[in-house]
């Protein structure tokens, strides 16, 4: 086979590969969505037992509820504080996420407010796992004090309550 | 060769082709780079050094800030710091318009790490090699992010470096800043316009867990900007307060058209700097479009004048923030910023708000900062996006 003709088909091979394997369109998203917000609904009643507590105990709950976390963020507490508290916890790829705040859909997270900051060695943590939930990360955090937790993107795909649980 | 016009039966009869040139995915895979150019990046770690002076040991110099750690055991933690340069792709892949072309642009970005480890090398290069394939390839932007801004941000500096606004804001916000017992609280002033230059109000605010009031009614001639402090260990990018309080004030204030804010940082030499950024008015009526699309009351967070996490506006700001954080990012401006102010950049910039945000540079020039958010594949082979930033000349 000549050459040209191998890029033709190799192109549309390639093309037709992509669309399948990464196909992310409301359905996909709607269904992610439903997988995870009840879980995440029914464990916002039962959050304040956890105030106070090491986050490993939260984690435990997350695992026994059988959610996974796919990936993180963090923030300060107040505006512009170089000092993070909060830790964001996520539930899906950065594609189904992407989808989901491109389509102006909400999307469902846990955020944690410690007592103390966030040590700044997780950048180094950040800069080889890139904030993709695994043991280092579970490890880090397991000893920090929980002050609050808030569930936010929990009211609906296209609810516009977007008020915090 | 297939010629023109001539179709061919693909149905049930494709499922996989053996590529006897092994470049060519790489050379296709190419194309989707930045006019033929693709960024190569160089990460080199420098060991963390106890902050000096005020600092105690719990506080470690890293990434060109001192930062609390809590009890330290073992090596300091350093900073990394990344350089992007602008390269023709390792394997000559080029855009339509073809060619790899020989120009070139370079960046940096820092940032704090963790712990040095046990004496390993300090210097960890990424490979050049497929690095259009792992997401370092960007589309180019057929869109000028500084056309619309360039003039308002000449005159931001030229306000800037009058010599009323020298002394009466810049003297006076850095005084602030630079001295103990008045940098863990807000000041700030209001700036006039009369048909003989600026004028410049005396400093109000000092009040602790308050967020200093511009003296408005002490303003002489037209309110045209404002600049304010935010208190020791903040940065100095504009919290969703400042940028509500400006889209608001300027439904009264017509002429206001700058918002300067000042924090104390760290340079990557260890010396005390003051970082200046500005929130500068570049269409009143698109600033007017956004605030009725994005409400205040709905999108900002009053207790803690961030954004509202949860909304439309929030999780944009959020996702360009966490991959700045994350190191989701190339930073193609030289300059170091908070990811706050990437946050805002990255909004501002997306919903065509009428107003931008600038960063005065060491050279004293304020810059607009650009944050564009594009798709990347990550070096696992994950969807995600980056951020890249830039800076207007």
């Amino acid at each position: 086979m000549k050459n040209s003709s191998k890029l033709i088909l190799f192109l549309f091979v390639f093309i037709s590969f992509n669309c399948t394997a990464q196909r992310i369109n409301d359905a996909s998203y709607i269904n992610y969505y439903n997988s995870v917000v009840p879980t995440l609904n029914t464990m916002a009643t039962t959050k304040t037992q956890y105030y106070g507590q090491n986050f490993s105990a939260f984690y435990t709950a997350i695992l026994n509820n059988n959610l996974t976390i796919v990936s993180i963020g963090a923030g300060p507490k107040v505006a512009n504080s170089r000092l993070n508290y909060v830790l964001t916890l996520k539930f899906a790829s950065h594609a189904m996420i992407n989808y989901g705040i491109d389509k102006g859909y909400q999307h469902p997270v846990i955020r944690i407010t410690f007592t103390n900051p966030i040590p700044d060695q997780i950048l180094d943590i950040n800069q080889q796992y890139k904030g993709y939930w695994n043991a280092t990360y579970q490890q880090f955090f397991s000893n920090m004090v929980i002050e609050s937790i808030a569930f936010g993107g929990t009211n609906g795909y296209n609810s516009p309550n977007r008020v915090p649980r | 060769m297939i010629n023109q016009s001539v179709s061919i039966d693909l149905s049930n009869k494709i499922s996989r082709v053996t590529l006897e040139n092994s470049n060519l995915p790489t050379d296709i895979l190419n194309k989707e780079d930045y006019n033929g150019m693709c960024f190569v990046e160089t990460t080199t770690y420098t060991p963390g050094q106890r902050c000096p002076n005020e600092h105690s040991w719990e506080y470690i110099l890293g990434g060109g800030r001192c930062t609390f750690l809590g009890a330290i055991n073992g090596p300091l933690p350093g900073s990394y710091t990344t350089s992007a340069t602008l390269q023709p792709c390792p394997t000559g892949g080029g855009d339509a318009s073809g060619g790899t072309g020989t120009s070139s642009s370079s960046s940096t970005s820092s940032y704090n790490g963790g712990s040095g480890g046990t004496g390993g090398p300090n210097t960890i290069t990424t490979s050049p090699v497929n690095n259009c394939i792992t997401g370092n390839c960007i589309e180019a932007n057929p869109t000028d992010p500084c056309s619309n801004s360039n003039t308002a941000v000449a005159n931001a500096n030229a306000l800037f470096n009058s010599p009323q606004v020298q002394q009466g804001m810049n003297a006076v916000l850095s005084t602030k800043l630079n001295n103990s017992a008045t940098n863990d609280v807000e000041w700030a002033v209001g700036i006039g316009q009369t048909a003989t230059g600026f004028t410049v109000t005396p400093v109000a605010g000092g009040v602790s867990n308050e967020s200093a009031s511009v003296p408005v009614s002490q303003v002489v001639g037209t309110y045209v900007a404002d600049g304010h402090n935010h208190p020791n260990g903040n940065g100095g990018d504009p919290s969703a307060g400042d940028l509500y309080g400006m889209l608001n004030s300027i439904q009264v204030n017509t002429n206001l058209k700058y918002r300067f804010v000042y924090a104390n940082n760290i340079d990557e030499n260890s010396n005390p700097i003051i970082d200046v950024y500005v929130l500068i008015v570049t269409d009143p009526n698109a600033a007017q479009e956004f605030l009725t699309q994005f409400p205040e009351i709905q999108n900002t967070n009053f207790q803690t004048h961030d954004f509202m996490e949860d909304t439309k506006l929030g999780a944009d700001y959020l996702r360009a923030r966490d991959l700045f954080w994350l190191g989701f990012s190339s930073n193609l401006s030289n300059e170091t910023y908070t990811p706050g102010a990437i946050g805002i950049a990255a909004i501002l910039d997306k919903n065509n708000a009428g107003i931008c945000i600038a960063k005065k540079d060491a050279n004293g020039n304020f810059k607009k900062i650009n944050a564009t958010l594009v798709e990347k594949t990550d070096a696992n082979g994950n969807k995600t996006k980056e951020v890249i930033v830039s800076k207007c000349q």
